[in-house]
């Protein structure tokens, strides 16, 4: 992972970072996001939203725009915005199925245990939790873009 | 994955020692609980209190961790952190799991 930190010392209002599509890598990725938001004083209900949201995305671009190849960069870039805090991520991986986001739909779990679903939670997280979900393809890159409220902002 | 197990008659109480169920120990959790509920008790507590994070991996993993235990045996969850008492809340696996408020709880459930 390049430790390249992107932020001005007392500019808690933007970040970014690029790392390779490794579970490890997105892990600590997600790790120096998190702690720089708690230093720049997001509440605890954002930083969690934000990392469930923003690890869904990221385990996707692993597992599916790289398909597992961990040799894949992925970048990722924090802005704050008025009342919300602005996430795009970027990746040179396969294009998304369609060209479209998956729809989100909630997993079926109307049935008996041993039928219950294993999969297919993630998008719907996303759904649920982000707005303004875009994603666009730009020659070979992958742009996804989306917010999360500022919960700690009224 | 480290887990803790202990028994209480008919009852095991699995503690997970991570902070973290996610994409890239979600097939470890797996393994490491079905290898430790070997033993065959009926009910098993899931104690998730050390647990910050849970994505959809994790919660999937948990499922299967339940679906592993088989028809006549139940897997419940204690302790779960805000972070990932939403997860459930969403997707309304809460509906799927008996979720206790922490162990003592569960214990004192299952006596009754």
């Amino acid at each position: 992972m390049k430790g390249n930190l992107g932020h001005d010392p007392v500019d808690f209002h933007r970040f970014r970072i690029r790392f390779s599509a490794l579970d490890l890598d997105v892990r600590n990725s997600l790790g120096r996001l998190r702690q720089f938001l708690k230093q720049g004083g997001y509440g605890g209900e954002t930083r969690d939203t934000v990392e469930t949201v923003l690890g869904e995305v990221l385990n996707n671009v692993v597992e599916h725009a790289y398909a597992g190849r961990g040799d894949g960069e992925v970048d990722l870039l924090f802005r704050k915005g008025p009342g919300v805090l602005c996430f795009r991520v970027c990746d040179r991986g396969n294009p998304m199925p369609g060209l479209t986001l998956p729809k989100g739909l909630p997993a079926a779990i109307e049935k008996p245990v041993q039928r219950l679903p294993e999969g297919g939670f993630g998008w719907f997280l996303v759904r649920t939790l982000a707005r303004d979900l875009r994603y666009r393809r730009e020659s070979d890159l992958n742009v996804l873009t989306f917010t999360i409220p500022d919960a700690s902002e009224g | 994955m480290q887990l803790k197990s202990r028994e209480l008659g008919d009852l095991q109480i699995v503690t997970v020692e991570e902070d973290r169920i996610d994409a890239a120990v979600a097939i470890r959790f797996k393994d490491s609980v079905k290898e430790v509920t070997a033993t065959g008790a009926d009910l098993v507590i899931l104690d998730l209190a050390r647990v910050e994070f849970v994505d959809s991996s994790g919660l999937g993993a948990i499922v299967a961790a339940m679906k592993q235990l088989g028809a006549t045996r139940r897997l419940d969850l204690a302790s779960l952190q805000p972070a990932v008492d939403r997860v459930f809340r969403l997707t309304r696996m809460d509906s799927v799991f008996t979720i206790h408020e922490n162990v003592e709880a569960a214990k004192a459930e299952h006596v009754e």
